[in-house]
């Protein structure tokens, strides 16, 4: 298991490794407003399948200079995600957002699964999933000194309580929240105009229409087609090649 | 050296001048198109009267011309054969014209509807051939009853002062009347239709005070007035027969607003009519002082225009601009510094609707601060249509340095030529900016040091590093491995632990686990010392490996057992008297190796650890049934 994780480790340092040159010399053109090289060597380093705040970040400013507002909003929403309360990245999606044509307004969420994103930012799934394994592994530990006599007394059966109580805890949040998580795939919409269709056919009557750079929560895909619900509720399939995963 | 006097030079040049002059006006006039035009005095006579026919020939000097003959009739009689001439000039804007006629007179021979056939003219050899004329005969009765004739004395002597109970004569609606003429009567929304108002009058008719009655509208239509003479000279044409003069009082370009059939108002004035043919006596034109114009009030007819909806599949550039156009896109400069102006001009010029026209989109790099665009426009109103351009200039302000590139602007029109939409697109335009934003002097920062309206500086060091493609833990096979393995250590320490316990509780147990491990070891040693040559040695140990897998199994101490006891304790696990009968002479045979090693042969040897291997299976097998 050590070495597995080692080598994960390992190939993921690489990577990091590789992508950093990029993001700089990225970075460099961008301050000399070379936005297009900028953006290609950014894109070179997200496509070694790492990201950040930053490489998000300069990714939507490259797209705000270039004038594309649906990509700009699109890694802004995506540094967003990793650094929440980043101002830069509040700031800038705040300005990007005024850009947008649709101003619709947004359903609340429900108070559970509000309660469940706020459990889940505080306790993301990855780190709780670790911590709890660690807790777990204690627990084991902790089983077999008991079996072996060696770790017996009051302060030991203490610790298994607590061991199992907490790292089950966190590792059953961190499996439910992965599979049920408290909020919906998201995109944005790259196209200029998009008419939001009842059915998933050109021919099919509009629902409305929804311009560049909404946030919409995408369901089901049928073909080339993908349902989504913008922020005031309503429904409709709209073709999936306007849309930018966040 | 002699010279002209002044006023002698001055009366040469005058006559090189006039003498160029005919020349040139000769010239012009062969150089014109011969065109001529058959007419009548009136297209309605009564049976006792006559008709005019005349044949006009414009576009020539005269001296080709040769003398027609008198057109066919059928239904009417010539009174003359040979033709009565005129000659005309007239020059206008400097342009001389002249034309020559023909005239001759017929009676009518009959009623109803007769006939005077197409005259042909000869000019310089070619001739010209004229539409034939349809007459309306009636009785003479039906026609208006003529003045009474004077007595010319008593006409001369009158005094142009006297009352003279005549009215004046009202024109007909033949004699004038106003024709509305659109150039389409089918157009789309928003295509251009000319309509232009004609005031039709007949040769000799004399209008003044002429003057619009009552506002012109076109509800449905944007309109917009095209030019026409402020002092129209008037032209000839024939209509039905009868020479008018038409003068073209106005004209409009309107430009449908919605699908449908919409109507444009009838153009309506007053004004006041001079009849010749109400007195074509010369001594009363001569000395009446009096008016006789008569006012009259005319009125076009409506006008009605279908306008048909545009297609649907209209591109999204398009912003409703039908007709045909050209478009430009112009910046002044491509290299500035940040914080100076680029002015971005968009020129559209062509027949349409400009007024109503709307800028193109422009995409413009959010670097850049753009404003309204000044919008002027330059309309074209002296030909037959409505003509122009319109100039979009967008003022964009960039507010940081580097390349930007402006994308090709779209401008769709619907092509009414082609009845397709139809889109100019530009090329893109790259500009490129130096310098740094020097600091403003109004706010430009929030409260926390954004700037206003605008993003963010950018990041010039990255941070934690994420992958971007991570998979949902809940697909993933390690993490259930990860959780799996620890609870397989733990039951494999906990089996074990529990192994450990009973081997060390439970000794008739851990004899009989030990049982065959320990002959197996004992076995082995045996065949390595007869290997080593070791008589002695390898009997004692194939009697170890017998003996102790009986102790170990039955969990008693098989040292100093007799063979009775040995025998005994068999017995009473019911292991049967062969089997006890091998084990015997098993160990009887150990017994003689170790001690009388001599007589035993190898044979002897191989054959007792056979035994051995075979019987220690064989009573495991009857100790544990």
């Amino acid at each position: 298991m050590l070495i597995l994780t080692l080598m994960i480790s390992c190939s993921a340092k690489a990577q990091q490794e590789a992508a950093l040159p990029l993001f700089d010399s990225g970075t460099a053109l961008l301050g000399d407003g070379q936005f297009l090289d900028a953006l290609q060597q950014f894109e070179e380093a997200e496509a070694l399948g790492w990201g950040s705040t930053q490489l998000y970040y300069n990714m939507a400013l490259v797209h705000h200079r270039l004038d594309n507002l649906g990509q700009s909003i699109r890694y802004l929403e995506k540094a967003q995600v990793l650094s929440p309360d980043d101002p830069k990245v509040l700031h800038s999606l705040s300005v990007a957002s005024s850009h947008r044509v649709d101003t619709f307004s947004e359903l609340p969420d429900p108070f559970w699964r509000a309660t469940h994103a706020w459990v889940l930012r505080t306790f993301p799934i990855f780190p709780a999933f670790w911590t709890g394994f660690l807790l777990y592994l204690i627990l084991i530990g902790l089983i077999i000194g008991k079996y072996m006599h060696y770790l017996e007394g009051p302060w030991f059966r203490r610790a298994r309580f607590a061991a199992a109580l907490i790292g089950g805890a966190l590792i059953l949040h961190a499996l439910t929240s992965s599979a049920f998580p408290p909020y919906d795939e998201r995109a944005v919409v790259l196209s200029n105009q998009v008419s939001l269709l009842e059915q998933a056919d050109s021919d099919s009557d509009e629902v409305l229409e929804v311009h560049e750079g909404l946030v919409v929560t995408k369901g089901n895909q049928a073909s080339e087609w993908t349902f989504i619900q913008i922020p005031n509720g309503a429904r409709g399939w709209v073709p999936s090649n306007t849309l930018g995963d966040i | 050296m002699q010279s002209y006097p002044k006023q002698n030079i001055s009366l040469i040049t005058s006559v090189i001048i006039c003498v160029l002059m005919v020349a040139f006006s000769a010239e012009s006039a062969r150089a014109q198109a011969v065109k001529v035009q058959a007419s009548v005095s009136s297209n309605r006579i009564g049976t006792e009267e006559a008709v005019t026919y005349s044949l006009l020939v414009e576009g020539s000097d005269g001296t080709n011309i040769a003398i027609p003959n008198a057109p066919p009739a059928d239904g009417l009689t010539l009174l003359q054969s040979v033709p009565g001439t005129q000659q005309n000039v007239s020059i206008v804007n400097g342009q001389m014209t002249r034309s020559f006629g023909f005239t001759w007179t017929f009676r009518p021979t009959r009623e109803g509807t007769v006939r005077i056939g197409a005259g042909t003219v000869t000019v310089g050899g070619q001739e010209h051939h004229t539409q034939p004329i349809d007459l309306t005969v009636v009785p003479q009765s039906q026609m208006p009853a003529r003045r009474p004739s004077a007595d010319p004395l008593n006409r001369l002597f009158r005094s142009p002062f006297d009352a003279e109970p005549q009215e004046a004569p009202e024109p007909s609606e033949n004699d004038i009347f106003i024709r509305a003429v659109p150039t389409a009567r089918t157009a789309y929304q928003n295509e251009q239709v000319v309509v232009e108002y004609r005031l039709y009058f007949r040769e000799g008719i004399q209008l003044r005070q002429s003057r619009l009655t009552d506002s012109w509208d076109a509800e449905g239509f944007w309109r917009e007035e095209l030019d026409v003479e402020t002092r129209p000279i008037p032209r000839i044409t024939v209509e039905n027969g009868l020479r008018y003069n038409t003068i073209v009082l106005k004209r409009a370009a309107v430009f449908p607003t919605r699908a449908g059939e919409m109507s444009v108002d009838p153009l309506k004035i007053e004004s006041e009519a001079l009849l010749p043919f109400g007195s074509r006596d010369p001594f009363q034109s001569l000395f009446s002082l009096r008016t006789r114009f008569t006012p009259v009030q005319l009125e076009s007819p409506e006008v009605k225009i279908t306008a048909r909806p545009l297609p649907t599949s209209a591109p999204t550039s398009f912003n409703g601009a039908v007709g045909t156009f050209a478009a430009t896109v112009a910046p002044d400069r491509t290299n500035l510094e940040v914080g100076e102006s680029l002015q971005l001009t968009i020129t559209i010029a062509g027949k349409g609707n400009l007024a109503t026209m709307e800028s193109p989109a422009i995409h413009v790099p959010a670097a850049f601060d753009v404003y309204d665009p000044e919008v002027t426009s330059m309309l074209d109103r002296s030909g037959d249509e409505l003509f122009g351009s319109k100039t979009f200039t967008y003022v964009l302000i960039p507010r940081s340095n580097g390349t930007y590139e402006i994308p090709p602007i779209e401008f769709t029109y619907f092509n009414t030529d082609t009845d397709r939409y139809q889109t100019r697109e530009s090329s893109p335009i790259f500009v490129e900016v130096t310098g740094t934003a020097s600091t403003p002097d109004v706010v430009v920062a929030t409260t926390n040091g954004m700037p206003v309206d605008d993003f963010a500086p950018l990041f010039d060091t990255s941070g934690d590093w994420e992958r971007t493609e991570t998979r949902s833990l809940h697909i993933l096979w390690w993490p259930y491995l990860l959780l799996i393995l620890p609870l397989i250590a733990l039951t494999g320490s906990i089996v074990y632990q529990n192994r450990v316990n009973r081997y060390r509780s439970d000794v008739r147990w851990a004899r009989g686990r030990r049982a065959h491990p320990l002959s197996r070891k004992h076995l082995k040693q045996a065949m390595e010392l007869l290997n080593d040559g070791d008589t002695r040695g390898y009997f004692e140990e194939l009697e170890r490996a017998v003996l102790g897998f009986v102790g170990n199994r039955m969990n008693v101490a098989e040292r100093g057992l007799t063979r009775e006891q040995l025998d005994d304790l068999l017995t009473a696990r019911n292991i049967d008297s062969a089997l006890r009968q091998r084990l015997r002479s098993l160990l009887d045979t150990c017994d003689k190796g170790r001690f009388a090693p001599a007589s035993i042969t190898p044979e002897n040897k191989e054959e007792a650890f056979d035994e051995a291997s075979s019987l220690i299976p064989d009573m495991d097998e009857q100790i544990n049934g």
